[in-house]
């Protein structure tokens, strides 16, 4: 549907407040194991949302048909929807911005108009480079462009682009069973280095042939850059949520100001850093900008919605999510934590015995407002010694509260990695942390 | 019908070995209370269609939203899923998909009241009185949610098939948060996370009687601020049916999944700790322990008349008397075992491609019942309702949280207990397995979200189980 079209459904809406997100996904994505495509997708997606608010009774329904007829029918069952509800005395009505986002660099052409070859071109270099070592390849391939469209009978109005290519690489095998993994994440696919991350997942891959079991307890650890992001999106999720802080189930609920974590810690959500997938615009069509969250340690700033904002008498951060997802609350989707200076080398001087972590899997909440999760290690632990990576270990579980790890963090590492989360692509450098606590072995018997 | 055959047949002409095609309309209906207000009130409805194509053992796939004016792009799809296979071909070997016979068959949930023709107010006022009735002096936070679903599927295949099958899905579920000031605690009804699924009409939720539980919730949660911390240790654990059936999710229903351990999940969620050679031969749990996949419960949330691939439901036993039997398999994953598909590839609306997906895992009704559970047992927790899961990448080490406790000395409930956690590895801990309560106590779990695939695919499956018993399990994990 073209945006004149949309505009004209918002104009002639009968409600007092209309408000439209569109949303159209164009993914391909190729999966391989054993180093052979099994899955070979192209998936067309378009999910409409209209949301009325009528004496503040709010409806909503959606529609995967953009034909100005459907968008009609959606509006009219948005409208009947709103009937049904008590009215909202905190609907503060509908944002609008004449502010312009920057120009950001978040959508790539190439990445677009990535050919089904181009992947498998990259897989069969996968292939090529795990043959050589004896491993077989198992991962992802994928490239997806978004268009969004944002209106609301305010006046809003803003169309925007993304892109992002994703590559990820488990090799297995070797004597061992060894497994290693490495991946990558850019806006455009051009930029995704295919023998990079090969080596280097097959490099982690012939470094766990052998793995020791390593009795349960707290060590100092090395988590690498996507550990990292993993508890970084899990704390976007159950702590800098706008609504969980607003509702008092935040651990950061009152804390503006409180000194939280480390004097090393500083986390901003930073929408738009080039080097993360950039986004010019919320949810709601109003603009993102960068917010610290953390700096030095000290927590300071909530992040709002137009809605959530309104309720406490401030402005939107620009954090909202599309229609269908706002009751999970304002989410920060761009979150980095600053790295610090040192290089992987000098982090490992700072490890007499400890643990390093290439990454995390399978993380759950056991009590979300003191941050406390559990989760294992895979694909790459090791036993470091005296500074040195030692031999690899069996994956651990741990059970740790996010943010009492990140009170004990002793070193930061100069280089940032990315991955993508369910909300957002977190950024984040390899931390150095003392008394990480391990709570169990992965063992069969 | 015509229109959708037409589109195989180009993808036969472009070169295609073999073709299915999925057209898939969607309604749903989803209202979400908090604090008595309805948060979310939406009303959605899809429709697309999805292309799979063989050729020469390569899979491609192209999927597209129809809407009124690109009914006549449909045939695109057939050019590109074809172009994708043969993209996918390089090291392939040809290969063969397992047959199965050509079925022309239609299936129609069973359902008492249809959700959709339930007003709107009914099933606000309902919310809204479960909300009152979770009122109470400590409680901060009421939700409330009902969910219903309609879907109907064709799928046509270029060997004969056509299979028109219409679900409904209806679920709802509450829950109240609360608070003294310094710890806060949930409860939940009648399962966590949104409720209790199943594939029948509005009756599902009367039958809930969701206000007069509300009551019960609202005690319990204010009753847990108070309550003692769970244990450490190694004791006896009783788990009741929810947090059992996701115990039977986790440790048998994912590792089970034939593609699963041929690695086509090895990057994401991972592998298997089962391999083919463990068939009849490994020792999964106790003589007690009888697990089967049955697609053929009239009700149950992972119930259909024919999967993805237009193979018919069955049930399969997975482990009988103790000992492993099968895998979850597909045309083209059971070959490798020498049989014929036992139907369990499911796509989540059209625009995915289908994959290996749990029917109803069951853990089958024992010959013991809570009590007698309870009575032998000198010191040990009972514990109930999902709270937090997590487990390795090959389904051997778990962690789960439950919201609440019961601690049990010398055969007798003692008291509440919070924070619950226990842990373990798959084998040891289904092999501790030593009473199941029997059919009077055993009921249906649907779970509307089970994660799986690239993209992520959240499927509706279901489990059925009672209470079991199980020795010598640590407890009390967390910090």
């Amino acid at each position: 549907m073209k945006r004149e079209e949309l505009k004209k459904v918002i104009s002639e809406s009968p409600a007092e407040h209309t408000e439209i997100f569109c949303q159209k996904d164009e993914l391909k994505l190729s999966r391989f194991a054993e180093s052979i495509i099994h899955q070979n997708i192209s998936q067309e997606k378009t999910s409409l949302t209209v949301v009325v608010h009528e004496k503040k009774r709010k409806g909503s329904a959606t529609t995967t048909d953009t034909s100005p007829s459907a968008v009609r029918k959606a509006l009219e069952r948005a409208l009947e929807a709103a009937k049904f509800q008590k009215p909202d005395p905190d609907f503060p009505g509908l944002p609008f911005s004449e502010e312009i986002a920057p120009e950001l660099q978040s959508f790539s052409q190439e990445t677009s108009n990535c050919p089904p070859e181009k992947r498998a071109d990259g897989i069969a270099e996968v292939r090529k480079i795990g043959e050589r070592e004896g491993f077989k390849g198992f991962g992802t391939f994928s490239t997806q462009a978004s268009r969004y469209i944002s209106l609301n009978s305010n006046g809003n109005f803003r169309e925007w682009d993304t892109s992002q290519a994703f590559l990820k690489v488990l090799y297995m095998g070797g004597p061992g069973g060894g497994e290693g993994y490495a991946q990558d994440l850019q806006v455009d696919v051009n930029d995704i280095d295919v023998s990079w991350v090969a080596e280097k997942a097959a490099e982690k891959c012939a470094a766990t042939q052998e793995r020791k079991s390593l009795e349960p307890g707290e060590y100092t650890v090395i988590l690498e850059p996507l550990a990292v992001c993993e508890l970084l999106g899990y704390l976007g999720f159950i702590g800098f949520n706008g609504l969980a802080c607003n509702e008092g189930r935040s651990f950061f609920s009152g804390k503006i100001g409180e000194k939280v974590m480390a004097e090393s810690i500083s986390i901003f959500d930073d929408p738009y850093d080039e080097n993360g997938l950039p986004f010019p615009y919320d949810g709601e069509g109003m603009p993102k900008r960068p917010l610290p969250l953390v700096e030095e340690g000290v927590f300071k700033n909530y992040i709002y919605d137009h809605y959530l904002a309104a309720k406490e008498g401030r402005k939107t951060t620009g954090h909202a999510l599309p229609p269908g997802f706002r009751s999970f609350g304002p989410m920060p989707m761009h979150l980095k934590m600053w790295p610090g200076k040192e290089s992987r080398e000098e982090l490992l001087q700072k490890v007499e015995k400890g643990v390093l972590v290439t990454r995390f899997h399978y993380v759950g909440v056991i009590h979300p407002q003191q941050t406390i999760v559990t989760g294992l290690t895979r694909d790459g632990t090791f036993w470091i010694e005296n500074g040195e990576v030692g031999h690899a270990l069996k994956n651990l579980r741990f059970t740790q509260n996010i943010i009492e790890a990140l009170k004990r963090v002793v070193g930061i590492g100069n280089s940032l990695g990315k991955m993508p989360f369910s909300v957002g692509a977190p950024q984040g450098p390899a931390l150095v942390i003392d008394g990480f606590n391990f709570t169990g072995v992965s063992e069969m018997e | 019908m015509e229109r959708w055959k037409k589109v195989i047949k180009k993808a036969l002409e472009a070169g295609a070995d073999y073709a299915d095609l999925r057209y898939i309309e969607n309604e749903k209906q989803g209202i979400r209370a908090k604090n008595g207000k309805i948060e979310d009130l939406s009303l959605g409805e899809d429709r697309g269609i999805g292309l799979r194509v063989w050729v020469n053992g390569s899979w491609g796939f192209a999927s597209m939203s129809i809407t009124d004016d690109n009914l006549e792009d449909s045939g695109k799809l057939a050019r590109e899923a074809v172009a994708l296979a043969r993209a996918a071909n390089k090291g392939q070997q040809p290969r063969e998909l397992a047959p199965v016979k050509a079925a022309k068959k239609e299936y129609t949930t069973e359902i008492e009241e249809d959700p959709f023709e339930i007003s709107l107010e009914e099933k606000i006022e309902l919310l809204q009185k479960a909300h009152e009735a979770m009122q109470g002096e400590k409680i901060f936070l009421t939700t409330g949610n009902i969910d219903c679903q309609k879907e109907k599927k064709l799928f046509i295949s270029s060997e004969g098939s056509e299979i028109q099958q219409t679900f409904y899905r209806t679920g709802a579920g509450i829950n109240a948060m609360s608070t003294d000031g310094k710890d806060r605690q949930i409860r939940s009804y009648p399962s966590a996370f949104g409720g209790n699924y199943a594939q029948r009409g509005f009756e599902f939720v009367r039958e809930m009687d969701l206000v007069r539980e509300a009551e019960r919730v609202r005690k319990e949660a204010e009753q847990l601020l108070t309550a003692e911390q769970c244990p450490a240790g190694e004791m006896t654990l009783i788990l009741g049916g929810c947090q059992l059936g996701l115990q039977v999710h986790e440790s048998c229903g994912h590792p089970i999944e034939l593609d699963r351990v041929l690695g086509t999940e090895a990057a994401f969620a991972g592998t298997s700790f089962l391999t083919p050679d463990h068939i009849h031969e490994l020792a999964y749990g106790s003589k007690v322990v009888n697990i089967y996949a049955d697609a053929t419960i009239p009700g149950a949330l992972g119930s259909f008349a024919y999967d993805d691939e237009g193979v018919s439901a069955s049930r399969i036993p997975i482990v009988r008397e103790g000992k492993f039997e099968n895998f979850l398999t597909s045309r083209e994953t059971a070959p490798v075992l020498e049989q014929k598909s036992n139907g369990t590839m499911r796509a989540i609306g059209w625009s995915n491609f289908p994959l290996i997906r749990m029917t109803n895992i069951n853990l089958e009704p024992g010959e013991s019942s809570l009590q007698e559970l309870i009575k032998g047992t000198e010191k040990g927790i009972l514990l109930d309702m999902i709270k937090s899961w997590s487990i390795d990448d090959k389904r051997i080490n778990f962690q789960f949280g439950t919201e609440i406790g019961w601690l049990i000395e010398d055969g007798e409930i003692k008291g509440v207990i919070k924070n619950p956690t226990y842990t373990g590895s798959t084998l040891p801990f289904w092999r501790s397995c030593d009473g199941i309560a029997g059919q009077s106590e055993w009921k249906m779990w649907g779970v509307p979200n089970c994660g799986k695939g690239e993209p992520m695919q959240a499927a509706p499956v279901g489990h059925g189980a009672s209470y079991a018993r199980f020795r010598n399990i640590k407890v009390g994990v967390s910090r």
